[in-house]
């Protein structure tokens, strides 16, 4: 058998995926019902006047609370009949668009996991998960079927384990290794965690943390392929996850990655679980064989994006935990304890008048948060803020600069922006951004 | 074997590496007592703050019982002179808007400024309004700063003495020191509660003491810069002229007083006096500022930079807004530039997150 037929052609019993399909539904139903529960849709889309953007995607706008409570309510709605495997493709494919949509309105709120997810639902689409132990295959019976090829399971088990890799070689800095940061900011807050918290008092237990979440990340993924490693590898998963879960504010990451994370096991283990619900084999099924010319150039491009993009901030030189360019969409969790205070200074050209604006005017607390650490963002206010005063004060070509200043992993603050900058002139590109000041503190940020 | 117990020792050389570091600054994980820091806060600087304020203010309200009675000008006189006191003691207490206090939401309800001066005309023509209403600004400290001092002496006098109309001014005058009076006793005894809970809340969490008082010190020292100086001075707006009627007490032109005031008293709550303070907690962790000196140090430099510079206005501060624009504009820089100290530094070292910027949603 070849590389080809082996890891990517090779009719595989669907189970695993079944089991996939199920506990993803499951799981982005009820994100997305807490996130309405939580009024996060009237905070993080209603109340804000100005949104920032991902690269590229500047011209996707937001629908107001009404409406964005409507497309969660349509994220939930198309989450549970993936669960149910009603109406598979058309609903995966809504909840794909909807989800990246919801993303895309305000990169205030990126995080790893939302990506993750993009991601995921992205190649479900791809996948006939709708064709067993479904509502699809009770309703459409000539769509059922037994086997997937190979590389259906193989992609997502890729992903998951450059989720883990990631995020594991991310933390192989000189500051989580050897100042335990951000854990030693983080960990002392919890000390009042039942039972444990007297050890979060402690200096080493940051350092404990720090070694053993990084030891973790780097190689929990291959005790996860390797068969014989793969259920006590599991059981760590759940430890460590649940561990954080109940440790720092990171919502939906743990559940997702222990919900996903089954999808390692053979097919006769999902066989069997799934057998406690009813789950059997149809016999008289053929074997089909759906092949496309499609399928070879697809993952290579997939793979290959999702090995190289994560590199990204070599390109960029400098501290990427300094700059932050190349630090989203590659696994970069948890690595930061960054504040940051932004002073952004309008000048009429004309008169040479210069004052000072006042953020809460144009931002949420968020979004200035999220705002004053993040050049990209930093950018992006300067222009709606030329924009603002030209188009409402009338002020022709307003010039912006900013005096920014930022504390990076319980360091004293540093000057981040070149103040004489007018970031207005600026427009974003991949280029390096020469108008960040370098980082001399911590030249590696990897 | 020799080879693993090289990797061991390896290991072992990296874990301790942070201990050989000339970094000097100690962990989150510190020794230091929060909780004697906060008894001494507590007892030494915001209670004593507190009684003060409310002992001001009854001597006010008792002052005005009896120039509501006699309605004469040297009654009048010492009116005037115990809203100055009281209004002094008030704008210290404005540092500590956070657990009574911020039950009784006591900054906005007594001193929004500057007053809507229309608006208290209208209620007083009326008869009908609510010194209670959230966010109104016809009520505390500015409304009485209208009433009490805005005209010459014979037509304040005339305002609460007028046969008309006076009844009305007087009612509604009353009605604003009602309700002070009630905040800061409520205030008073709040804290009698809650100082326990205050003294024993330590650790670095959000909500916790360390994390209130820094966070209650930084909103309010922004406000003083940005409300008592920047507005006024034409700063916060461009191509705008200074705003002098925007000044807090512009009637009773005791503006500058109060400004230096609230910045001075920023230093004394960093400092708690020459108590146990948070400059005493930040020398303890060996907090660096990032010049390299002791944050300490840092901070307290910029507190005086601010105290000199506003120390060079001349009175009224609502004509050195017009007149003296270097000076105003030096002080307003001097205090943007503590901002980063107090704001972003000093919640690093101490590892407490500034929360009235609050992260709605998760983070990873």
């Amino acid at each position: 058998m070849g590389f080809k037929e082996r890891f990517i052609t090779r009719q595989t019993p669907i189970a695993p995926l079944v089991t996939f399909r199920i506990i993803f539904g499951i799981l982005m139903a009820y994100g997305a019902l807490r996130f309405l529960y939580s009024g996060w849709v009237d905070e993080l889309y209603g109340e804000p006047t100005f949104f920032f953007s991902f690269y590229g995607f500047n011209g996707v706008e937001p629908l107001g609370t009404t409406g964005m409570t409507l497309i969660y309510f349509g994220i939930a709605l198309t989450a549970i009949c993936v669960a149910l495997g009603f109406l598979y493709r058309p609903a995966i494919i809504s909840f794909f668009l909807l989800f990246t949509y919801s993303e895309l309105v305000d990169a205030t709120n990126y995080l790893n996991h939302y990506y993750l997810v993009v991601l995921i639902s992205f190649l479900m689409i791809f996948m006939p998960l709708g064709s067993k132990f479904s509502l699809d295959a009770k309703l459409f019976p000539k769509k059922r079927r037994n086997t997937v090829p190979v590389w259906m399971i193989n992609i997502l088990i890729f992903q998951l384990c450059v989720v883990y890799f990631y995020a594991g070689f991310a933390k192989l800095n000189s500051d989580w290794l050897f100042r335990a940061m951000p854990m030693a900011v983080w960990l002392p807050e919890r000390q009042d965690f039942p039972l444990l918290g007297f050890f979060f008092k402690q200096e080493w237990t940051a350092f404990i943390f720090s070694w053993m979440g990084a030891i973790y990340d780097c190689t929990i993924w291959i005790f996860l392929l390797w068969k014989r490693t793969r259920l006590v590898a599991y059981l760590f998963v759940l430890v460590f996850h649940l561990m954080t879960w109940s440790l720092f504010n990171i919502g939906m990451f743990p559940l997702i990655m222990i919900g996903l994370t089954p999808i390692f096991f053979s097919a006769r283990f999902h066989e069997h679980l799934l057998g406690i619900f009813g789950y059997e084999e149809d016999w008289n099924l053929k074997e089909r064989a759906g092949k496309s010319w499609f399928t070879f150039p697809f993952l290579i491009a997939f793979t290959a994006i999702q090995v190289l993009l994560p590199l990204r901030y070599l390109y960029y030189g400098g501290n990427v935990l300094w700059h932050e360019q190349g630090y989203r969409f590659s696994w970069r969790v948890m690595l930061l304890e960054k504040s940051g205070t932004a002073t952004f200074r309008v000048k009429d050209p004309e008169t040479g008048d210069e004052a000072p604006i006042r953020n809460s005017n144009h931002l949420t607390a968020f979004q200035e948060k999220q705002m004053a650490i993040q050049p990209d963002f930093i950018l992006q206010y300067a222009h709606h803020l030329h924009d603002y005063y030209e188009e409402v004060h009338g002020i022709v070509d307003p010039e912006i600069r900013a005096d920014v200043f930022v504390a990076l992993n319980r360091r004293p603050s540093r000057r981040f922006i070149d103040p004489n900058v007018d970031l207005s002139q600026i427009n974003d590109s991949f280029a390096p951004k020469e108008w960040v000041l370098p980082f001399k503190e911590m030249k590696n940020g990897n | 074997m020799r080879r693993f117990r090289g990797v061991l020792f390896l290991m072992m050389g990296l874990f301790f590496l942070p201990a050989c570091e000339p970094e000097t600054t100690s962990s989150c994980a510190n020794d230091y007592d929060q909780g004697t820091l906060f008894t001494r806060l507590a007892d030494d600087l915001i209670i004593p703050a507190y009684a003060d304020s409310k002992n001001e203010v009854a001597s006010l309200n008792a002052s005005w019982t009896a120039f509501s009675q006699s309605g004469t000008s040297s009654d009048l006189l010492n009116v005037q002179n115990d809203f100055k006191s009281a209004y002094e003691a008030f704008v210290k207490v404005e540092y500590f808007e956070f657990g009574p206090a911020e039950d009784v939401a006591l900054r906005t309800s007594l001193n929004n400024f500057p007053a809507n001066t229309l608006l208290i005309e209208a209620n007083i023509s009326s008869g009908t309004y609510d010194l209670e209403a959230p966010d109104n600004y016809y009520a505390g400290f500015p409304a009485l700063d209208y009433l009490l001092f805005s005209g010459t002496e014979n037509e304040i006098l005339d305002r609460f003495n007028n046969a008309n109309s006076g009844d009305a001014f007087r009612t509604y005058v009353s009605g604003i020191l009602g309700i002070m009076v009630t905040k800061l006793d409520a205030v008073n005894s709040g804290w009698d509660s809650y100082r326990g809970n205050f003294i024993s809340n330590t650790g670095t969490a959000a909500g916790t003491s360390l994390s209130l008082i820094i966070n209650a010190l930084n909103e309010n020292f922004e406000k003083t810069k940005r409300d008592r100086l920047g507005i006024p001075a034409g700063l916060t707006a461009l191509n705008a002229p200074p705003v002098p009627q925007n000044v807090e007490a512009f009637h009773s032109g005791h503006s500058l007083v109060l400004m230096k005031e609230s910045f001075s008293f920023a230093k004394e709550f960093f400092r708690n006096g020459n108590g146990e303070g948070l400059d005493n907690f930040l020398d303890d962790i060996n907090a660096l500022g990032s010049n390299g000196q002791s944050l300490t140090s840092v901070i307290n430099g910029g507190f005086d930079d601010i105290n000199s510079s506003v120390n060079l206005l001349p009175e009224p501060l609502s004509d050195a807004v017009i007149n003296n624009e270097d000076l105003v504009t030096q002080a307003f820089s001097d205090a943007s530039r503590q901002v980063v100290h107090i704001k972003t530094d000093m919640p690093t070292m101490l590892c407490v997150a500034i929360t009235y910027i609050d992260n709605p949603s998760d983070s990873d």
